[in-house]
């Protein structure tokens, strides 16, 4: 637009960082959308199949439906742990016995909160961009405000006249710095409140999906 | 954990729709302001432009400023003056001269409204003749002030035109360093209208200075070649209160 052709150097800088931050911002925003989103349908599709089916192997084996799903990969990292400690214990003829005494269980819990860390760092991947996005955006478009301010003024007392038609245009195509600052913030703000919310959501769901999945590990080994 | 990853969504992909979806509200705002613009009906803004308004006697070679005087204005100054010398004309020979015989009233009534009439008449003339006048002035290529100007006295005209430009052209700025500053200044038009100038005195404030530059510079693209087809050279003085001729 005209308004952004007139502008100086130094604007022009400070709104192309800006355009640059806005473009970023609602990338983050569509991927975590789409993957928060993924993540929430396939858990609770997830959660059904796994009250359902009572065989470990079986869940396993359709473990590919579920692919975006947090609690279908710490399933995964634990069938995995208990599978080793299984094998072990062929090794040691004690097939299918994972003994609470030896640290079995535990082995199972430490490889479940690697993959909770491990899930939380996905979902908060690129969040941090919001974060920054929301609270620099508007000082920058500031400082852009302001320098453009500067040079108006500037050229206002070179030329000597100080009326409102000459004064107005200068502050205007300043102001537009601050505009985009906003207009870049306000989005990545929202995003990153709306986005930390629902994977704390996540969070606690896989909380209580390895507290649950640890029970049934027990619940199912300890017995025989 | 690699079949984590493989599932993300593709962060490219988020960029270009992110891209696309700045570049629509862009073209929406643009369209919109080009909308807003073609439905705005701005009204003519008419200029009155000084340096153009009759003058008395263009081809004397006076400037615009000197001698603009509307012929309106001094017509009016004609008809004010009449009854002052009407009275006299008539009052002079009733005082001087042998008393004339005695007429009736409604004689002497008779001869002082012809002679009243005689006086509209003239008046009349004067002004028709001061009218036709000026129209004259104006059709021809007489206009003082203008370009085209002829007076008597070289460029004298032109130089009005020029010194009205610059002073179209001329800001001062809001601050300057001496109390008073003056820029002096001689000013070269060629016969092909390439203008040229020297500053002869300068001020010492460099923003003042600057703003003589500029109007200059602003003058030369509305300036026109002298009329008479000779070089033009005239000093101006450029103060915080306008420009002025040496």
């Amino acid at each position: 637009m005209a308004i952004f052709a007139v502008t100086g150097l130094v604007v022009k800088l400070v709104l192309l960082v800006l355009i640059f931050f806005s473009v970023v911002s609602w990338a983050i925003i569509f991927y975590k959308f789409l993957q928060v989103h993924r993540a929430n349908r396939e858990s609770i599709r997830f959660m059904d199949f796994f009250w359902k089916t009572k065989r470990f192997d079986a869940i396993n084996e359709q473990l590919d439906r579920f692919g975006h799903s947090p609690l279908a990969v710490l399933f995964s990292e634990g069938y995995i742990e208990m599978k080793k400690l299984l094998g072990k214990g062929v090794q040691k003829e004690e097939a299918e016995i994972i003994s609470t005494e030896l640290g079995g269980i535990d082995n199972i819990a430490r490889a479940l909160r690697r993959a909770t860390t491990s899930e939380i760092a996905r979902l908060e991947k690129y969040l941090t961009f919001l974060a920054t996005t929301g609270s620099t955006a508007p000082f920058i478009g500031l400082f852009g405000t302001v320098w453009g301010i500067m040079t108006s003024f500037k050229a206002i007392g070179e030329t000597g006249s100080a009326s409102l038609a000459v004064v107005a245009p200068g502050i205007a195509e300043a102001l537009i710095a601050t505009a985009i600052g906003l207009v870049a913030a306000i989005p990545a703000v929202i995003g990153y409140n709306h986005f930390q919310h629902k994977i704390r959501v996540l969070i606690g769901e896989m909380d209580s999906f390895s507290t649950e999945y640890l029970n049934v590990v027990q619940r199912t080994f300890s017995r025989k | 954990m690699s079949r984590t990853l493989k599932n993300n969504p593709r962060f490219g992909l988020m960029v270009a729709s992110s891209l696309l979806l700045h570049l629509t509200i862009y073209a929406l705002i643009y369209q919109y302001n080009k909308l807003q613009r073609a439905n705005y009906s701005q009204e003519q803004t008419y200029y009155v432009d000084l340096v153009n308004l009759p003058v008395a006697r263009p081809r004397s070679g006076a400037s615009a400023s000197e001698k603009a005087s509307p012929p309106a204005s001094s017509t009016a100054r004609q008809v004010v003056t009449l009854p002052d010398k009407s009275p006299k004309k008539i009052a002079t020979p009733l005082a001087t001269k042998k008393p004339p015989k005695v007429k009736p009233a409604s004689e002497t009534g008779e001869e002082l409204s012809k002679q009243m009439a005689k006086l509209q008449k003239r008046v009349e003339e004067k002004h028709t003749s001061s009218a036709l006048d000026t129209i004259r002035n104006k059709a021809g290529s007489g206009r003082t002030g203008m370009p085209g100007g002829k007076g008597d006295q070289a460029g004298s005209d032109y130089a009005s035109y020029v010194k009205s430009r610059l002073e179209d052209a001329f800001y001062s700025p809001m601050v300057y360093k001496g109390k008073k500053p003056e820029v002096k200044l001689l000013l070269r038009i060629s016969r092909y209208g390439k203008i040229d100038f020297r500053i002869e005195q300068s001020s010492r404030d460099i923003l003042f200075d600057a703003a003589v530059r500029r109007a200059i510079d602003m003058a030369r693209e509305n300036l026109k070649a002298p009329p008479d087809g000779e070089d033009f050279e005239h000093p101006f003085v450029f103060r915080p209160e306008g420009v002025k001729k040496k």
